[in-house]
């Protein structure tokens, strides 16, 4: 089995993950317009199958969303991608869920509705990282 | 009968003869001679009156059926004796013959007559040839005995000598009866006597000029007389002691004989012989008098002296016992004994005694639990009247008093010095005391001595009456009673008092489990409306969250195509953003709610905790704020984030409340089991309607409030283990106070 490539330059490439329509179509525009490569999944099976096809630089994933949810999908994701970067997001602001997502390997846990500013900053950060 | 002429001249001689015998022997019999003398006189006659005669009188002893010796002065000595107690019977010579027959039995020659057979020689030896015998008979034909002639030459009787017989028979039956009759009325008179001599009472009869007529030996007796003396005297001479008394009975006697009617007298005093006042019952009745026909009077009279004064003895015994009755019914419901106290009832009953009976000295003791020692609880001295006690008696010292105690409901010694009970008290108490008598009764109680009560009398020996006895032991019960009383109370107060303890326990315990028991169920509610509440939030939390975001999403989007100098449009995007800041706000204090997180309890600095919370508040401005810690600085032992969002809470209602005007304080101190914050303002306060309303969850008076912030920041404190109360206000404005515990530090 072979890793997806990641780009080595280019964009940084992100994925967003959120059940909501409105949600996901405003996020990927203002990502691509803050100069990301954005593609977009509207549920957990998805985007753990986009992750197979290709790597992403970060993921930035709804928690709570039908079928396999942002938790199972974040775990599925990093069993193949150690490197990955996934931010979570969610409507509530449970600690536990935090907690547990931090141990698993997310850099970022985020309350809806995101300060937006911050999201480009981690992503950015994560890039950087990864770049440097 | 064919007499011829000078037969009838016989005849009158004859009849002249037995005429004139007769004659002579009626004179005897008129004389009160003798019996024997007149018979023997009689018998004379006849031999005076017949030539040759020899007369003899036989008296049969009827009982044993002979004849004996009656008269006989002519016939020889030894022949009477021979014949006296000679048997009646069919053959037994002339008279034991005629008196067996009741007739005539004329013997001519008693040496062939075959009635003589068995006497003839007797007869015979003593010259005796002929015997008639004429028996002699009652008026109502009894024999009384015999008359015989007798005659030394067989003879047989003529008419003359028939007459004889029979007149001299005959006049020998009235000379016997005559003395029988006699006999017997004297005999009976003798008897009449006897009987009305034996008769304690006094039987008299007077006559109207009060002369005795009739007295018997108790009427003499009580004169100082004889009957003899008494008998035809008038009373006045006899009775001397006191004239009213004799002329009150005389009037009483001629009333009775006057009027005719019997009259009863119930009482009178009469003074006897010696002086003495007696009492007489008497009846007095009249009657006349037999052979005078004058009017008289008889009476008896009976001595009552000795009952009238055995009844008013009895009588003031009676009194005395109903007094001393009343006394003890003054005892038995007395309060001192009603109310068990036993020496305040020894006093009373000590007086009552030594006034009642009357003595000098009462004393009541009580035994010791080992009834080894006497203790004096109360001595009454009547003359004084004087209560004291405390004198002690070892039971040892008084062994013979005590055993008497035991054995009897009272000892009454008369002579306390010598009385074997008591003799043992007699040098060392009764002499130097002057006590002569005791009456001593004791308290028993379950049959046991457990005190007595001593009724001492100053003075010589005295006699204690059966009701003075009754009452010192009467007396003695109701002290026991009394102890008895004082036991009952004190074991129904300890009862009583044990009994409230155990009510007052069950309630006290019963209010806990009820007070419990609605605190955990008024938690339950609220618990159970929070956690609904919060379920409800979280789900419009997350449901609002999303398009919120979306919605921030497309502002951040549109922002960035914002032409420049386009200010309505950035106003607007700005508006956008505020409301929905606003929004995330709120449902952010919704889900506060829902998280049960745990404080994490540390120390901090109270004045950067309220510095925080103050920086959460909106609405401070024209509010002025007072802090006043004690100590200063104040370390406060929370979880400082919650302490801050309870305070920021407060804080905000107390501003929104005052709106724009008005003191905000903090103070803060220490009591000793907690830290106390409390939050006051000079707003319009909470209404008296509202306080209980205002840590209800949804309970809101605010147009924009969710009803949440009390009951979430009481939620907090109770998790730290404090409270969160809503104070009575001083003045005006509310007071929240706030307590958090204090932890001792390791």
């Amino acid at each position: 089995m072979t890793l997806p490539q990641r780009s080595e330059s280019g964009p940084t490439r992100v994925l967003v993950v959120d059940d909501e329509r409105n949600m996901r179509i405003t996020l990927a525009d203002i990502l691509e317009d803050a100069g990301f490569d954005v593609s977009v999944a509207d549920c957990g099976e998805k985007a753990v199958k986009m992750c197979g096809k290709r790597s992403f630089d970060a993921i930035l994933m709804d928690v709570r969303m039908p079928g396999i949810d942002g938790v199972e999908a974040f775990r599925l994701i990093r069993r193949k991608d150690q490197a990955v970067r996934v931010i979570m997001m969610s409507a509530y602001s449970m600690q536990e869920l935090q907690r547990l997502a931090m141990r698993e390997g997310a850099i970022g846990f985020l309350k809806k509705p995101l300060d937006l500013d911050r999201v480009i900053e981690l992503i950015g950060e994560s890039s950087g990282a990864q770049n440097l | 009968m064919g007499n011829g002429p000078e037969k009838d001249a016989v005849s009158t001689i004859h009849a002249t003869r037995v005429q004139a015998s007769e004659r002579q022997m009626l004179l005897l019999l008129s004389s009160h001679a003798p019996l024997d003398e007149i018979v023997e006189q009689l018998v004379g006659t006849i031999e005076e009156h017949c030539p040759d005669t020899l007369g003899s009188v036989l008296r049969l002893d009827a009982e044993k059926g002979r004849l004996l010796h009656g008269a006989a002065p002519s016939l020889p000595e030894a022949y009477c004796r021979a014949v006296h107690e000679l048997p009646v019977g069919p053959c037994v010579g002339s008279c034991g013959t005629a008196a067996f027959r009741g007739v005539r039995v004329v013997v001519e020659d008693i040496a062939t007559d075959p009635l003589w057979a068995d006497f003839k020689d007797l007869a015979l030896a003593h010259d005796l040839r002929a015997c008639w015998s004429q028996p002699i008979l009652s008026r109502e034909g009894a024999v009384l005995g015999t008359f015989a002639m007798y005659y030394r030459r067989p003879r047989r009787p003529n008419e003359e000598d028939i007459e004889f017989l029979e007149v001299a028979a005959g006049l020998v039956a009235i000379a016997i009866e005559n003395d029988m009759r006699e006999r017997e009325l004297h005999a009976s008179r003798v008897n009449l006597r006897q009987v009305i001599d034996l008769v304690p009472h006094m039987i008299f009869a007077k006559d109207h000029q009060g002369r005795f007529l009739l007295a018997n030996q108790a009427v003499a007796d009580a004169y100082g007389t004889t009957v003899d003396e008494l008998v035809g005297k008038p009373h006045v001479d006899i009775h001397t002691a006191d004239p009213m008394e004799v002329s009150r009975m005389l009037a009483d006697d001629l009333a009775v004989i006057e009027s005719g009617q019997a009259r009863h007298i119930p009482e009178e005093p009469f003074t006897d012989a010696r002086g003495r006042v007696r009492y007489l019952q008497a009846t007095k009745i009249p009657f006349v008098q037999s052979e005078s026909r004058k009017r008289a009077m008889a009476g008896i009279a009976i001595d009552i002296t000795d009952s009238k004064r055995a009844a008013q003895e009895r009588e003031s015994e009676d009194a005395r016992r109903r007094q001393l009755h009343s006394v003890l019914l003054e005892l038995a419901k007395s309060d001192q004994l009603a109310c068990g106290d036993f020496r305040a009832f020894s006093s009373l009953a000590a007086e009552a005694l030594a006034d009642a009976l009357p003595v000098e000295r009462v004393g009541v003791w009580q035994f010791n639990k080992e009834r080894s020692v006497l203790t004096c609880k109360d001595l009454f001295e009547r003359t004084p009247r004087r209560h004291s006690s405390g004198t002690e008696l070892d039971h040892d010292d008084y062994r013979r008093y005590f055993a008497a105690l035991e054995r009897g409901r009272v000892v009454a010694a008369d002579d306390a010095p010598n009385h074997p009970s008591t003799s043992e008290f007699a040098d060392s108490y009764l002499r130097p005391q002057g006590i002569g008598a005791m009456l001593d009764a004791p308290l028993r109680q379950g049959g046991q001595v457990v005190g007595v009560v001593c009724c001492e009398h100053v003075g010589p020996a005295r006699e204690w009456a059966d009701h003075d006895e009754e009452f010192a032991a009467s007396v003695a019960d109701l002290l026991a009673l009394s102890l008895e009383a004082v036991k009952r109370r004190r074991a129904e107060r300890a009862f009583r008092s044990a009994q409230e303890e155990l009510l007052r326990q069950q309630w006290q315990a019963r209010k806990q489990v009820e007070a419990e028991l609605s605190r955990t169920r008024s938690d339950l509610v609220r618990k159970t409306r929070m956690a609904t509440i919060g379920q409800v939030a979280a789900s419009i939390a997350h449901e609002l969250r999303n398009p919120l975001a979306a919605i921030q999403n497309a502002r951040y989007l549109l922002r960035r195509f914002l032409p420049e100098g386009d200010e309505k449009l950035a106003e607007y995007l700005a508006i956008i953003d505020q409301e929905v800041r606003a929004a995330d706000g709120i449902v952010d204090n919704l889900l506060e709610m829902s998280r049960s997180k745990d404080p994490i309890i540390e120390s901090a600095d109270l004045g950067v905790v309220v510095g925080n919370a103050l920086g959460y508040v909106k609405e401070l401005e024209g509010i002025e704020l007072e802090t006043s810690f004690d100590p200063d600085p104040f370390e406060v032992e929370s979880d400082p984030r919650q302490l801050c969002q309870v305070l920021a809470n407060l804080i905000t209602n107390s501003a929104q409340a005052m709106e724009g005007v008005g003191r905000l304080s903090v103070e803060a101190r220490r009591d000793v089991t907690a830290s106390v914050i409390v939050v006051s303002d000079s707003g319009p306060g909470i209404p008296d309607e509202l306080r209980r309303s205002v840590f209800e969850p949804l309970f809101t008076t605010k147009a924009k409030g969710t009803g949440l912030g009390l009951p979430i920041c009481r939620q907090i404190l109770e998790r730290h283990g404090g409270s969160l109360e809503l104070l009575n206000p001083t003045e005006g404005g509310a007071r929240f106070e706030i307590r958090l515990p204090r932890r001792t530090r390791t």
